[in-house]
């Protein structure tokens, strides 16, 4: 799976994640239909946020920007609309330009990441919002402490390869 | 004592992969068939990973032929302008439409579901001459002069070498599969 890679820093113990990620299969089609089919492509920018501990259970490949039984969104974090994440593409494989950063304004604890892209249409920037398309997720084994005050930047890198089938 | 340094971590990928169904016939019965394993060339590639930045819809995905004569290999960095390795075959007409100067078009099932898409309606070339055979393409190109700035998404080499004669024909599907791993 590619991967995030995930440092905070501020009130508490600072922690850094490396979490491979699960690529949802709504995300999937998605890819394949905007390069060969005309699909409304994906279209920048592409949003990361953070999966809560609370209610958490699990992250599936089935889920979707609509419907994630397993999971909720944490949006305790300066601003109405989820960071952007933008990339650079080198050797069919994306990188983090500018990461995603998160300034908290509650405690709380984090369970993973996001990322969804609005294809378009208007919505899936907004905190909490169902509307785009989910790209992928990634949870940690367990939960990681932040507190008000402090920043989690996130990078996100995948990288694509030709298979025979 | 000396700190061990940390191996880098390996990531995994975005797969994509498919294949070219091929049926040829003469004389109206069928001659061969052959499923053909691709490749997707490097072009293919960023262009699907691209759509995560900031997808472009590409429209009129066209098949093509891979001539036998004086054939070396298929390349990773093939495009359509630039394909050391191959020459494409050109002498045939489309069938659905008669068009001596177009390619067969890929039309595309739609939407993508289970993470596959594949052939909607078959187009076909018919032989103007006798022929020989290496393999097959798939393009962002339907008409065949037009070659600058296009993608070779796909290259498919048949078992062996196939003949042809003038009035022969090649229906080619394809699909495309993607996962990852």
């Amino acid at each position: 799976m590619p991967f995030y890679e995930a440092t905070y820093r501020g009130p508490g113990k600072p922690w850094r994640l490396r979490l491979r990620n699960t690529i949802a299969l709504e995300g999937l089609d998605h890819l394949l239909g905007s390069a060969l089919d005309a699909q409304a492509p994906f279209s920048r920018p592409t949003y990361i946020s953070l999966i809560a501990e609370t209610g958490f259970t699990e992250i599936s490949d089935e889920d979707t920007a609509a419907s994630h039984a397993g999971w909720q969104e944490f949006t305790d974090y300066i601003g109405s609309t989820r960071p952007v994440y933008s990339s650079t593409l080198d050797n069919a494989t994306l990188t983090t330009s500018t990461p995603a950063i998160f300034t908290l304004t509650a405690s709380g604890s984090i369970r993973g990441f996001f990322m969804v892209n609005n294809v378009g249409l208007a919505g899936a920037n907004s905190k909490g919002s169902s509307a785009g398309v989910l790209w992928s997720m990634a949870a940690s084994d367990e939960s990681h402490s932040v507190s008000r005050g402090g920043v989690i930047t996130v990078h996100y890198t995948l990288k694509a390869a030709g298979g025979h089938r | 004592m000396k700190k061990k340094r940390k191996p880098k971590p390996k990531y995994d990928r975005v797969l994509l992969g498919g294949w070219f169904d091929v049926v040829a016939r003469e004389r109206g019965k069928v001659a061969w068939r052959e499923r053909v394993k691709n490749g997707l060339t490097e072009a293919a590639l960023e262009l699907a990973i691209t759509q995560l930045q900031d997808g472009e819809a590409t429209l009129n995905w066209g098949f093509g032929l891979i001539d036998n004569d004086d054939f070396e290999e298929l390349a990773f960095t093939d495009t359509l302008e630039t394909h050391a390795g191959w020459t494409e075959f050109t002498d045939y007409t489309v069938v659905e439409t008669g068009s001596a100067t177009a390619r067969p078009q890929w039309t595309p099932t739609h939407p993508v579901t289970n993470q596959l898409i594949t052939t909607d309606s078959a187009s076909t070339f018919e032989m103007t001459v006798s022929a020989t055979l290496a393999g097959v393409f798939l393009c962002n190109s339907v008409i065949k002069s037009i070659v600058l700035e296009k993608i070779c998404w796909a290259t498919g080499l048949f078992d062996a070498p196939r003949h042809l004669p003038i009035g022969g024909t090649i229906t080619s599907g394809y699909t495309c599969a993607i996962e990852v791993g």
